[in-house]
Parts: C-alpha cells; sequence; structure tokens
C-alpha cells in the first residue's frame, strides 16, 4: 500500500480560498504561541467578508482580521496581547458597531468544542455560573445557555451548544501529506476545535512523512482523516513562538501592539505587511529576511530529522 | 523608589512578594500573565519550591526559565512535567484539584467579583476589555484566589460593571445557590493594602497597609466603605532574598513592573 493523498498537499492561496464569506472560522494558538499567522494575513489579501470569528484566543491574529475588517462576529475568549495594551482593536470595533460580540470564559468554549468534537449537542458545565457572561448571548438567535440542575446528583450546570465552525485553521510544527499532525509544546485548543469543525486547514513548518509521525505517535494531536488541507510554511507563527523551532520576535510583536492602539496607524500596519506583501516569504523578508529569522530559531536542538 | 536600590522596593514588587506569601508548599496553583506569574514564579523557588504551577494553554507543573511573557511562552514548556490541551488543563480545575489562583482584572468590588470584560455597557462600551481567558474559570472553581490590582477609587467600585468572575457576587450565599463549588475570593493585594473578606458577610476588609500607607488614602482611593478593622498591621516589606530572586531571575527587565499601569 503506497497511496497517495498528495491531494491534500495546498498553498496557502488554495488553502484561503476554502473559506466563504459569511463563515463560522476558529483559529488554533494562545498567548505568545502558534498563532496561524500567514495563513491569516492570506485570508486577509483576499478580503473575506463578515466571518463570525468562532472561539480564537490567537489575539494577534484576532486583531489582524478585525483590523482588516474580516469579522462582523465574534465569540471572544480573550483578546489581550499580555505584554501590556488592553485591547484597542477589540475595543474600536465593538464601539462603532461594526463587531457583534459574545463573551465566554475559555473552559466554556473549550466545552463546547468539545461537545461538537464528540457528536453531541451540547455540553454541561460549572464554568460561568454567577458570571453576567450567561446574560448576554445575543450573537445568534435562540437560546444560547440553559442552567439545570443534575438529574442525578442535583448538582446546578449550565448546557452550553456545541460550537461547529465552518473552517479550522491550525498551525503545528509537522505534518505528513495525508494530514498527521503533530504539536510539541502545549496544544491549547488544537484537538477540539479541529474536531468540532467541519473543514480543517492545517500549516505546518515542515512536510515529514509518514515514518517521522510514526516514530513518536502520542505527538499526534491531529489524526489524517480530520485534515481536508495541508500547506508547508515555515515561520507560519511569526511574530508569536512555536516551541521548539522559534522564539517569538518580540520586536515585532511590540510594534503590532504599538501601532494596534490608533485605527489609522494599524491600517499602516496591515499596508505594509498584509496587504504591501505579495506572500509569506515577502513578508518574512519584510520583518527582517534570514538574518532576523536565524535569531529567532530555538535552541533546544533538532528532534530528529 | 528607584528599581534596584539597596533596601528599597517598587509597589509591583511588594505586591509580588504580598501574593507569593499566598502559596504554599505543594499548592497546586493557576495563574493568569505578568504580576501573577511573577507571584508563582517566586514562591517556586523560595519558599514553595513544590508548589505546582499550571498554564490554561496546557503546560502542567512547570518551572518558569527567564521571564515568561505569556501563559504558553516556550519559557514555560522547557521545564514542565505535562504538556497538553486547554480542555484538559481546565478541566483539571473544574474537578476542584486547584488550590489556589492568582488573577489580575480592570475592577473589583466589594464581593470579590472582578471584571475583565468591559467598562460600561456590555454593547456600548466606555471601555472594552480583553474578555474573561480562563479567568472566570479559576474564580469559579479554585478552591481560593488572590486578586491584583491597582489601588484607584475607579478600579475598586461599589459595583462591578460587568462580573466575568464571580466572588461572592451579591451576599454571603450567593456562590452556593449559584451553584459555584469553588472557595471564591481570599485576598485582594494593590499597590496601598492587602484586603481580605469578613468571615460573615463577605465583603472586603483592609488587612494590612503597605509600608508608608494611610487609612485615609485608603478611604480616598476606595469606591465604597471599605471594613476597617482596629490594629490594621503594616504589610511586610519583601526581604532582601525576594528581591533578588524578583530582581536577578525572574524580570531582571522590569517588564512585570514597567507594564502595571497600563494594563
Amino acid at each position: 500500500m503506497n497511496r497517495k493523498n498528495s491531494d491534500k498537499i495546498k498553498t496557502v492561496d488554495e488553502a484561503a480560498r476554502m473559506v466563504s464569506d459569511g463563515d463560522s472560522v476558529t483559529f488554533s494558538g494562545i498567548s505568545v504561541s502558534a498563532h496561524p499567522v500567514a495563513v491569516a494575513h492570506e485570508i486577509i489579501r483576499q478580503r473575506k467578508r463578515n466571518l463570525l470569528l468562532a472561539g480564537s484566543g490567537a489575539w494577534h491574529v484576532n486583531n489582524l482580521l478585525i483590523g482588516a475588517g474580516c469579522i462582523d462576529r465574534m465569540i471572544v475568549i480573550a483578546d489581550s496581547p499580555e505584554i501590556g495594551g488592553g485591547a484597542p482593536v477589540l475595543h474600536r470595533a465593538v464601539e462603532k458597531r461594526q463587531l457583534t460580540v459574545e463573551d465566554y470564559s475559555y473552559f466554556a468554549v473549550a466545552s463546547r468544542f468539545a461537545a461538537a468534537a464528540m457528536g453531541l449537542p451540547f455540553m454541561p458545565t460549572k464554568s460561568m455560573l454567577g458570571s453576567d457572561m450567561l446574560r448576554n448571548t445575543w450573537l445568534e438567535e435562540g437560546k444560547k445557555s440553559h442552567k439545570m440542575d443534575c438529574p442525578f446528583t442535583g448538582e446546578k450546570v449550565v448546557l452550553l451548544p456545541a460550537l461547529k465552525p465552518d473552517v479550522a485553521f491550525i498551525h503545528a510544527q509537522y505534518a505528513d501529506e495525508d494530514g498527521n499532525v503533530q504539536m510539541l509544546g502545549p496544544t491549547a485548543l488544537t484537538d477540539e476545535q479541529s474536531r468540532a469543525s467541519s473543514k480543517v486547514v492545517v500549516t505546518v513548518e515542515k512536510i515529514v512523512s509518514k515514518r517521522f509521525i510514526e516514530r513518536r505517535p502520542e505527538l499526534t494531536v491531529i489524526p489524517s482523516f480530520i485534515v481536508d488541507a495541508v500547506v508547508e510554511l515555515s515561520y507560519g507563527a511569526h511574530p508569536t513562538a512555536l516551541f521548539g523551532c522559534y522564539d517569538y520576535d518580540l520586536d515585532h510583536l511590540k510594534y503590532a501592539i504599538e501601532q494596534s492602539r490608533d485605527e489609522g496607524s494599524f491600517r499602516r500596519y496591515l499596508e505594509d505587511f498584509v496587504y504591501g506583501t505579495a506572500n509569506h516569504a515577502d513578508y518574512l523578508n519584510r520583518i527582517g529576511g534570514p538574518k532576523k529569522l536565524r535569531r529567532l530559531r530555538a535552541n533546544l536542538g533538532s528532534r530528529r530529522s | 523608589m528607584k528599581h534596584g536600590d539597596e533596601g528599597k522596593y517598587t509597589a509591583q514588587e511588594l505586591m509580588i512578594v504580598a501574593a507569593a506569601r499566598e502559596i504554599l508548599d505543594r499548592d497546586v496553583v493557576f495563574v493568569g500573565v505578568g504580576i501573577p506569574l511573577a507571584a508563582a514564579y517566586l514562591a517556586k523557588i523560595s519558599h514553595a519550591p513544590d508548589a505546582r504551577i499550571l498554564f490554561e494553554s496546557g503546560i502542567v507543573d512547570s518551572v518558569p526559565v527567564g521571564t515568561p511573557l505569556g501563559i504558553a511562552d516556550p519559557r514555560l514548556s522547557y521545564r514542565c512535567a505535562k504538556s497538553c490541551g486547554l480542555f484538559y488543563a481546565l478541566g483539571v480545575l473544574q474537578r476542584g484539584y486547584v488550590d489556589i489562583s492568582v488573577l489580575g482584572g480592570a475592577e473589583v468590588d466589594r464581593y470579590g467579583n472582578v471584571n475583565s470584560t468591559t467598562i460600561g455597557g456590555y454593547r456600548t462600551p466606555t471601555m472594552r476589555l480583553p474578555g474573561s481567558g480562563g479567568a472566570n474559570d479559576a474564580a469559579s472553581h479554585s478552591k481560593r484566589f488572590v486578586i491584583l490590582i491597582p489601588h484607584e477609587k475607579r478600579r475598586l467600585p461599589e459595583r462591578v460593571s460587568f462580573i466575568t468572575s464571580p466572588g461572592y457576587i451579591h451576599g454571603p450565599d450567593d456562590r452556593r445557590e449559584a451553584g459555584l463549588t469553588g472557595g471564591g475570593p481570599c485576598r485582594v493585594i494593590t499597590d496601598l493594602a492587602v484586603m481580605g473578606f469578613h468571615p460573615e458577610n463577605r465583603t472586603l476588609q483592609l488587612e494590612s497597609l503597605h509600608p508608608g500607607v494611610s487609612v485615609s488614602e485608603i478611604r480616598d482611593n476606595t469606591g465604597f466603605d471599605l471594613l476597617i478593622p482596629k490594629g490594621v498591621r503594616t504589610t511586610e516589606p519583601p526581604s532582601k532574598e525576594q528581591l533578588r530572586l524578583v530582581r536577578s531571575r525572574i524580570d531582571p527587565q522590569g517588564v512585570y513592573t514597567a507594564k502595571w499601569r497600563e494594563l
């Protein structure tokens, strides 16, 4: 058996075209790590519109998509750069009514993805009880949460509906041509959000052999049958970090945060680094090229080739 | 006070040390980034070496290296006992394994409710904030939690504009009635004082004043009628060793301390 599923191998341009205007999308990544930045850039270059950003903690990607006007609805978990500065992009979009938001806790969103990932219609949780987040469910028509007493123990829980995005965008270290995806370091929502979504697009630092995957199967986060497209994009998470591969580009992150404080300067940031770059290679040259990238390389020693 | 001066310390350094003291050895600790992370880091490398620090990104039992800037910083992953996903990490929290969480926020009220979602109306915010992240989960499920916040009248209102992370909600029985199983907030630590909660009515009360701070300064900078018991102590200043660890290992660049006011 030597069947090749190389029809899953796509260019980033093709991968971004898997999203249609009006779709719901979710992105992997959290904090300062593993945001699918390169594919988000391409979505912006293709000027996608009216997307629902459904549960993404990848704040840099979130801000790029909101700032570029791709998003008009958002299931907010957290939009914080952590290294200072609040949430100015989110603030402007909500204030100007460009964006309808609905807030959840991180575990609540994870639970909604987990329900969808297992084919269940809802998930009970004890998160968000007593908070005002349960009072602000206006994003979609219909009831979005239901409090009840457990029929077995009487404990109070809230049921949250399964969250099923149209497309999940994941960035990881490795995948084979079939789409078996391996990650090093914490995986945040990657597992649940990919299983929850109708289509899964994975960008990776390196496409590897099936044999490579089989040597450490415990590192596989997503098996091939869940994945629809695989794109090789090294430094695809820049300016965020990817464990074992490269550190975050702190100068660039700080610059992006600084520019995001003002609408005009953030538009210029998008012009300089997204609309004004033809593709990912062009972007990497714009941010400092091979010299900059060499400085960011992780010095863990490579795992194996 | 100049960063690094012998015997002197900044308000932020005192907050890091005061929050670190809340963490006991062998505690399972959940923290957000910034000063809360610095506090857990300090506890781990000083009085609580067997504390297990957990991050929502999926990093379990980490010994931080360098100065981590976020809850998925590779500097937290180099040395950790388990690397996993968020559903697992926060599932552990909901299960009740976490002894203490340390959180920040934009507003805290007299019942220890925390707002990190919005100031003003939800649809018409005067200031839209970053959102819950794992803070609501931590406040809901940890056995106890500590809140760190700058001591300003606007940040300590009678009632927060939006309850992102529930404290005692609006009264002593409200957590139980809501179905929350975590124990609720135990301390609010500011740049002026350490506050706790009255054991019966569960409202904030002054516990200790930071060195050089007066009761009237506290009253002037608090947006509600804070309980002030007789014989309020002075907060113990950081030890030389604690300051050395903060300045040489945890935050040699002053990253956490410099950014505080902007958060």
